[in-house]
């Protein structure tokens, strides 16, 4: 009886170390992670930002403005 | 025994370890109040967007860098001066009297674009570094640059909007910063386990204009052609619906350039539009008929004897051109212009109502539109008046008006009577999508609907049988009054200086539109019906055709 005893408190330990190390490095590569996505949005956020810029650039009127003035036609040159 | 005695010497170093940890946590005040894993970082808010009545940019936020670098880290201080400094055009000796060798970090140039990072980047030189950070863009360049106002810096180095919409809504645009506290290991990586709070940052509310960016370049465009021209030293165009005033277009010229306004004076920055005060002229003679109309001091075929120049006290009052039509009716009076004839009518109004509906048309109060700067022109104490003042006032010399005060006065006229506030905003949308609308407002009746309606009459015959005849859009009703005001320097009125302006607007049964046009010193003609009639006339074109208006006759 006193052996059983023994053996469960040991295995019970070593589940726990066990348990204690997986959960150690589940959270270092966790932590990895949450860097690695925290990197990702920025960039992402960076591109959303120079997309929409270059989109509004080309629907804009002073870039159709600069492509008539390119294919001569108009001749108002305004320059503040 | 040795066991015991390993057995002993591990817990005195346990209870050494626990005393170290207890002096540091608890004790000492040098580690006290700072937890050395916790990193607090500043979440910046995305500055609000703004766009035009249809969806369409006018000012967005861009990605922009801030280059630093660690002298310290420096391994080729001569290249990289000499590499740097060519990409970004900036002197080698200034860049190298920048670079303190003593210190860990310096910042070097903000605001680079894109392209400039990626091609220092790509030079790999060693001691150099990138912030990120935002920058305003304006996709339409300076279309409305008035308008909008720009973004610059506060005392603190932080965004700020200056003048226009930038400015009113700067609150409303900037949003609330949020913060990321979280504990971070050695390496600067999340502690899993550890405390992780972030209050998101809020991002400013996106702003939907009544402006309509195809009318406001209708509108610049015309009136860069109308001050070539005319060779006028500036000018002015606002275009409103007349209902509810709310601003389609607004644009004066001189401008400046948004992206690069410190580059430009603080004179450009003001919009005249809303901060000039000019005396109306023969604009404001249609506001005087309808006071004396509402009054039932006049009805429109009443008619008076248009003899000659009028006397008030030492001050004689003659018509334009010196010239007299004898008997005429009202409506006459307004399509020659007739000073004498305003005299009369100013007359039979009486001195306070004049004086009662000067205040009423909003003359000497701000209107309230929604642009950072706006001024609120001169009504001088009723106990300060002449007669002469109240003669002159008849056909609008004499007072201080600012033009969006004169539109709006104007637009009373033809909408029913109503006196509204103008304004430029529409709609703001908050980051998590919460939309307040922005209704227009009626400040109060000025006219009845029925003086509304003769009146309108009046001006579209003002333009059907003005003295010049222009070039106007066949099939369509229009109505409208020239004006040309004289510029007092010094007291005195200098006859070639003038502020040249038309107000009209279009269809006559149910306007869509009304536009003023203001020109000041005009080099080719001083008369408003010679420069800025043609100009509100080209605009109105364009406009009929834009707003797809059936013709009316």
């Amino acid at each position: 009886m006193n052996n059983i005893f023994k053996s469960s408190v040991w295995l019970v330990i070593i589940l726990l170390v066990a348990a204690n190390i997986f959960l150690f490095c589940s959270s270092i590569g966790l932590s990895d992670q949450i860097s690695i996505f925290e990197k990702k949005i920025s960039v992402i956020h960076e591109e959303n930002i120079s997309l929409e810029t270059k989109v509004s650039y080309l629907t804009s009127l002073d870039f159709a403005k600069v492509k008539a003035g390119e294919l001569n036609f108009t001749t108002l040159k305004y320059n503040p | 025994m040795k066991i015991k005695l390993l057995f002993v010497f591990f817990i005195l170093l346990y209870v050494a370890i626990l005393m170290k940890l207890f002096y540091v946590q608890v004790i000492s005040r040098k580690f006290k109040d700072l937890n050395l894993y916790l990193k607090t970082e500043k979440l910046g808010a995305e500055r609000g967007r703004i766009f035009d009545s249809n969806g369409n940019p006018l000012a967005l936020n861009q990605n922009s860098y801030l280059l630093y670098i660690e002298p310290k880290k420096i391994t080729d201080k001569f290249k990289l001066i000499h590499e740097l400094a060519d990409k970004l055009k900036m002197d080698e000796s200034s860049l190298s009297a920048m670079i303190d060798d003593t210190k860990v970090y310096q910042s070097i140039k903000s605001g680079l674009t894109e392209n400039v990072k990626d091609d220092i980047q790509k030079l790999e030189l060693k001691g150099i570094g990138f912030n990120y950070e935002m920058k305003r863009y304006y996709p339409e360049a300076s279309l409305s640059a008035h308008v909008l106002g720009f973004v610059g810096k506060s005392q603190d180095s932080e965004d700020i909007g200056y003048f226009g919409l930038e400015g009113y809504y700067d609150k409303d645009l900037k949003g609330l910063p949020g913060l990321f506290e979280t504990e971070r290991d050695i390496n600067g990586k999340p502690i899993f386990i550890g405390t992780q709070n972030r209050t998101s940052a809020e991002n400013g509310r996106d702003l939907f204009l009544t402006i309509d960016k195809s009318v406001e370049e209708i509108a610049k465009r015309q009136l860069l052609a109308g001050i070539e021209r005319y060779k006028a030293k500036s000018g002015c165009v606002i275009i409103a619906n007349p209902n509810t005033m709310a601003i389609l277009a607004l644009s004066c010229l001189p401008d400046y350039d948004l992206d690069k306004y410190y580059k430009f004076t603080q004179d450009f920055f003001t919009d005249p539009a809303i901060t000039d005060v000019v005396e109306p002229g023969s604009i404001f003679k249609p506001l005087v008929m309808a006071a004396a109309l509402n009054e039932g001091k006049i009805r429109p075929d009443d008619e008076m004897d248009e003899t000659g120049q009028v006397k008030i006290g030492s001050y004689s009052i003659k018509t334009w051109d010196d010239t007299y039509e004898g008997v005429i009716s009202m409506t006459r009076i307004l399509e020659k212009s007739s000073n004498v004839g305003m005299v009369y009518i100013g007359d039979k109004l009486g001195n306070v109502n004049l004086y009662n509906y000067l205040k009423k048309f909003g003359l000497g109060e701000i209107t309230g539109i929604d642009l950072q700067g706006e001024s609120s022109g001169y009504l001088r104490p009723k106990n300060s008046w002449y007669p002469i003042d109240y003669a002159t006032a008849t056909f609008g010399q004499g007072l201080a008006i600012t033009p969006i005060q004169m539109i709006r006065a104007f637009a009373s006229l033809i909408n029913g009577g109503n006196l509204m506030r103008p304004y430029v905003v529409a709609k703001m949308i908050s980051s998590s999508g919460k939309e307040t609308n922005i209704s227009p407002k009626v400040e109060r009746k000025v006219i009845s609907p029925l003086t509304s309606e003769i009146i309108k009459k009046m001006l579209v015959s003002t333009v059907e049988h003005a003295e010049v005849k222009w070039d106007r859009p066949k099939g369509y009703q229009i109505g409208g009054k020239t004006g040309t005001a004289q510029i007092a320097i010094s007291g005195y009125y200098d006859p070639s200086k003038t502020i040249a302006s038309f107000i009209g607007f279009a269809p006559a049964n149910k306007p869509k539109f009304i536009t003023l046009v203001m020109l000041k010193e005009p080099g080719t003609s001083i008369w408003g019906s010679e420069t800025a009639a043609p100009i509100f006339f080209n605009i109105a074109k364009e406009l009929i055709v834009y707003y797809n208006i059936a013709p009316e006759q």
